[in-house]
């Protein structure tokens, strides 16, 4: 069984209505799960019937022969750099290609086994996505979340109380979701994650490390 | 009250699946339907024009989905709360993108009007979030994909010819919530405060929105 996120979170995707920290978790469980992308494909469609029946605001006199005018001024589309990775991966893995724009940083500690890698710069830091990577049957920092917490599992396995997740699962948990989710005992699990709100460590520990990590 | 938002659950519920099957009933894909037939065929214009401005840089094909669909974006990205200058101005940019992205366009992957919506969303985003949106499918180099059967692109426009369908039969104040969902940042409460109704309302006919689209689009 996979696990995929509600129509809820794929029309907003689609919609262009969800932030871009999430945004950016799911474009990359699309590109890890068929079923998910062409539910988003429909949606979109549905935004494309929105658009033709739009209210018609009509635009000024000149704005077709403007922009007529500006056509062949334009220059070549702007190639986006690929961004820079200084996290390691483990031998023959890849990270999606919607990541493939942002800076990786470094991992740096979480907390015994658990690593995390910062993705992207600038932005507020309470919505930027992370890497995890925990090794087997680590458990990740328990914590409570104000927003709702996106998870996308990119290696190994992830289980928490409400099961086992997979390569390319993706769990959306609100927030009331108290939970402690661990990587499976075989292998190492790195998971793509956000907090669309304001993350709780529980522990010590954790409450020590959350002003480091920007939340 | 003439409020949808005021009706118990229940009954709420079962009129809508009543108003539901009545819709998807006129929007059998084999039904003699007029209004279905003209939107594929006026859908499949658009697509032809987009890929003569690819093929040939033909600025006519460009005059004519410009009049169409430039003041409609406007008006999308008005409702959605940018102010005239700017949703003008995003809408001349939208279509400037039309003409330099028209090479990477697929109609076998989407029809004109939702290659467009994607990016006018995009760029909409782009000029309120400074920062570029992660959904790039329909605007990237297509990956080499299975050979697509024709029956693919077939089925996708009688898909999209259902939905264009089903949203026309939609009432004035469902289509405007969806408008503001599908083009505005805004929660929930502040759609509430812009179509000055209940929150209670926005949200149920946010619900009726996303049930007709289940329905329309079959659950998985």
């Amino acid at each position: 069984m996979t696990h995929r996120p509600s129509d809820d979170v794929l029309i907003a995707y689609a919609a262009g209505t969800l932030p871009q920290g999430p945004a950016l978790v799911v474009a990359a469980h699309l590109a890890l799960c068929p079923d998910s992308a062409e539910r988003v494909r429909q949606f979109e469609a549905f935004g494309g019937a929105v658009l033709e029946q739009a209210p018609v605001a009509e635009v000024s006199d000149d704005a077709l022969e403007k922009t007529l005018a500006s056509l062949d001024s334009y220059g070549p589309a702007q190639v986006l750099p690929r961004g820079n990775w200084l996290a390691d991966l483990p031998e023959g893995m890849t990270l999606p290609a919607p990541l493939e724009h942002y800076d990786i940083g470094r991992w740096k500690f979480l907390s015994p086994g658990v690593q995390w890698g910062s993705i992207g710069k600038g932005g507020p830091a309470r919505s930027r996505p992370m890497l995890l990577r925990a090794k087997p049957g680590m458990v990740l920092p328990e914590h409570t979340h104000s927003g709702t917490e996106y998870t996308l599992v990119l290696k190994g396995t992830l289980r928490d109380a409400t099961g086992d997740y997979h390569v390319g699962d993706l769990i959306v948990a609100d927030a009331s979701l108290e939970h402690q989710p661990a990587a499976g005992r075989d292998d190492e699990c790195i998971c793509l994650v956000v907090v669309d709100g304001r993350l709780r460590m529980k522990s010590l520990l954790g409450r020590m490390v959350q002003p480091l990590l920007g939340f | 009250m003439n409020d949808i938002g005021t009706f118990a659950f229940g009954s709420f519920e079962a009129m809508w699946q009543r108003q539901l099957r009545r819709t998807l009933r006129r929007a059998e894909p084999n039904a003699v339907n007029g209004r279905c037939v003209r939107t594929m065929t006026e859908q499949a214009d658009y697509s032809a024009r987009i890929i003569r401005i690819a093929r040939y840089g033909d600025k006519v094909a460009f005059a004519e989905l410009f009049s169409f669909y430039a003041p409609r974006i406007k008006g999308l990205f008005m409702r959605g709360g940018l102010a005239v200058g700017q949703a003008e101005e995003l809408a001349q940019e939208t279509m400037l993108m039309v003409w330099r992205k028209a090479a990477l366009f697929d109609p076998a992957k989407a029809s004109a009007s939702t290659w467009i919506f994607t990016i006018a969303r995009n760029l909409r985003i782009d000029a309120i979030r400074r920062e570029r949106y992660p959904a790039q499918y329909l605007l990237e180099d297509a990956e080499p994909e299975l050979e697509p059967s024709p029956s693919d692109g077939l089925l996708k426009a009688e898909s999209e010819a259902r939905i264009r369908t089903a949203i026309r039969s939609l009432s004035p104040d469902q289509v405007a919530v969806i408008h503001l969902h599908y083009f505005d940042d805004k929660p929930h409460s502040e759609i509430a405060r812009t179509l000055d109704l209940p929150l209670g309302t926005v949200k149920s006919r946010l619900r009726l929105a996303m049930l007709r689209s289940r329905g329309l689009l079959g659950e998985e």
